[in-house]
C-alpha cells in the first residue's frame, strides 16, 4: 500500500471526526474529578505500601517474639545477628526507595526516545535490584537466626541450615543468570538504538 | 502557573481549559489509541489512560512546545507502554477503571471507526517507533515536527521514512 492511499484514509477520517465526534463535557468533567481523585488515592496507598512494606518484617518479628514469648538473650550472637540484619535490611529498603524515585521521575510529556531509554534503565535497575536482594537474603536470614537462637550456634545443624539456605539462593540466582544476562543485553541494545536515533 | 498560548483564558477554570484542548485534539487520541490497541475494549481503555494522563500533566504544561506536540508525546508514550503497564501494575498504575456506561456517555459519535482498520492493518507489522513515525507523518506533521515529538534527529526521521515506505510496499505485496 502506498503512503498516499493511507494519507487519504486519515484525511477522510479526520473529516468524520470533525463532523461526528462530540465530547459530552458534563460527563467528562465529572469523570475527571471522580476518577482522577480516586486514582490519586489509590496511587498514594500504593506508595505507602511499596515504601512501608519492608517494615512489615521487623513488625512480624516483634509479634512472633511477643506471641511465642521468646526470651532474647543479649549475647554476642544477638549483636552479630543484629549487625547482619540491620545493614542488609536498610540497604534493600534503600534500593526500594531509589526505584520508586526513578519511577516518579518518568514524565510522559518527554520525547519518545527519552521515555524508552528511561524505561529500559528502570528495568535494568529492577533486575539488578532483584539479583542483589537474592544474594543478600541469606545474610538477612542468618542475622534473624542469630537474633532468635542466641545459644551456641556453631553446631553442625545450624551451619548446615545456613549453608543450605545460602545454596538455594545462590543456585537460583545462577539459574536465572542466563536469562537475566540476555535481558540485560537486549535492554542495553534498546538504549544504544535510541541514542543512535537521537544523533 | 499554566501558560498555554491560546488557552490561557482567565475566565475559564482549568477543567474547562483542558476540555477545550481535548475537544480540539480528540482526533489525535482516537487515531493513536486505534493504532496501538487492536481490540475495541482495549482501544477504549487506552483512550481513558491517555486522557487521564493528559489531565494529570495539564497543570505542568509550560508552553515550551506546541500543545499538539505535548498531546502527541503523551498519547504515544502511554500507547507504547500500554502492554507493559498491564504486566507491571506498580509502574504504570491502571487508570482505566471507567464503567462502561460512563465511557459510552462522554464521547458521542455517530460514525463507525472500522474504516481505519485498513490503515491499522497495514502499519500493524511495523515496529513501535516506526509506527509512531508513520502515524505522525500521515497526520500531516513535517519531519521537523516528527523529530521534536519523538526525539529522533531530523536526518534519522527522513531515513526511517524511506525505509517505512519500502516496508509498507512489501507488506501490501505479501497480503495480495
Amino acid at each position: 500500500m502506498e503512503l498516499t492511499e493511507l494519507e487519504n484514509i486519515i484525511k477522510g477520517y479526520d473529516k468524520k471526526i470533525d463532523e461526528h465526534i462530540a465530547l459530552n463535557r458534563d460527563v467528562l468533567k465529572r469523570i475527571l474529578s471522580d476518577k482522577s481523585n480516586k486514582h490519586m488515592r489509590i496511587e498514594r496507598l500504593k506508595t505507602v505500601y511499596q515504601l512501608g512494606s519492608p517494615l512489615l518484617l521487623p513488625c512480624l518479628l516483634a509479634i512472633i517474639i511477643e506471641v511465642m514469648n521468646i526470651r532474647i538473650s543479649y549475647t554476642v550472637n544477638f549483636y552479630i545477628g543484629l549487625g547482619l540484619f540491620i545493614p542488609v535490611f536498610l540497604f534493600t529498603w534503600g534500593l526500594n526507595i531509589k526505584y520508586y524515585q526513578l519511577i516518579r521521575k518518568l514524565n510522559f510529556s518527554n520525547p519518545l526516545t527519552t521515555i524508552k531509554k528511561q524505561i529500559a534503565e528502570l528495568e535494568r535497575y529492577s533486575i539488578w535490584m532483584t539479583k542483589i536482594r537474592n544474594l543478600l537474603t541469606p545474610l538477612l536470614i542468618a542475622g534473624m537466626l542469630l537474633i532468635f537462637i542466641p545459644q551456641n550456634v556453631y553446631h553442625m545443624e545450624f551451619i548446615l541450615l545456613l549453608v543450605l539456605t545460602a545454596s538455594v539462593f545462590i543456585v537460583s540466582s545462577f539459574y536465572r543468570n542466563y536469562s537475566v544476562r540476555e535481558r540485560y543485553r537486549v535492554l542495553k541494545g534498546e538504549i544504544k538504538e535510541m541514542e543512535a536515533l537521537e544523533k | 502557573m499554566l501558560i498555554i498560548t491560546g488557552y490561557a483564558d482567565m475566565t475559564k477554570d482549568i477543567k474547562e481549559q483542558f476540555l477545550d484542548v481535548l475537544e480540539k485534539h480528540i482526533g489525535i487520541i482516537i487515531k493513536i489509541s486505534g493504532a496501538y490497541a487492536y481490540q475495541h475494549e482495549d482501544r477504549k481503555d487506552l483512550m481513558q489512560d491517555i486522557i487521564l494522563e493528559l489531565w494529570k500533566s495539564f497543570k505542568r504544561f509550560d508552553g515550551s512546545c506546541k500543545i499538539s506536540t505535548w498531546i502527541y508525546r503523551i498519547s504515544l508514550n502511554i500507547s507504547m507502554n500500554y502492554k507493559r503497564k498491564r504486566s507491571n501494575a506498580f509502574m504504570f498504575t491502571s487508570l482505566g477503571d471507567f464503567r462502561e456506561h460512563e465511557l459510552a456517555s462522554w464521547i458521542a459519535d455517530a460514525e463507525d471507526f472500522s474504516q481505519l482498520d485498513i490503515l491499522y492493518n497495514s502499519i500493524k507489522q511495523l515496529g513501535e517507533i516506526n509506527k509512531a513515525i508513520v502515524l505522525l507523518y500521515l497526520d500531516g506533521n513535517s519531519h521537523e515536527e516528527i523529530a521534536e515529538i519523538t526525539g529522533i534527529s531530523k536526518t534519522n526521521v527522513g531515513t526511517r521514512m524511506s525505509r517505512i515506505k519500502e516496508e509498507l510496499k512489501k507488506i501490501a505485496l505479501s497480503k495480495n
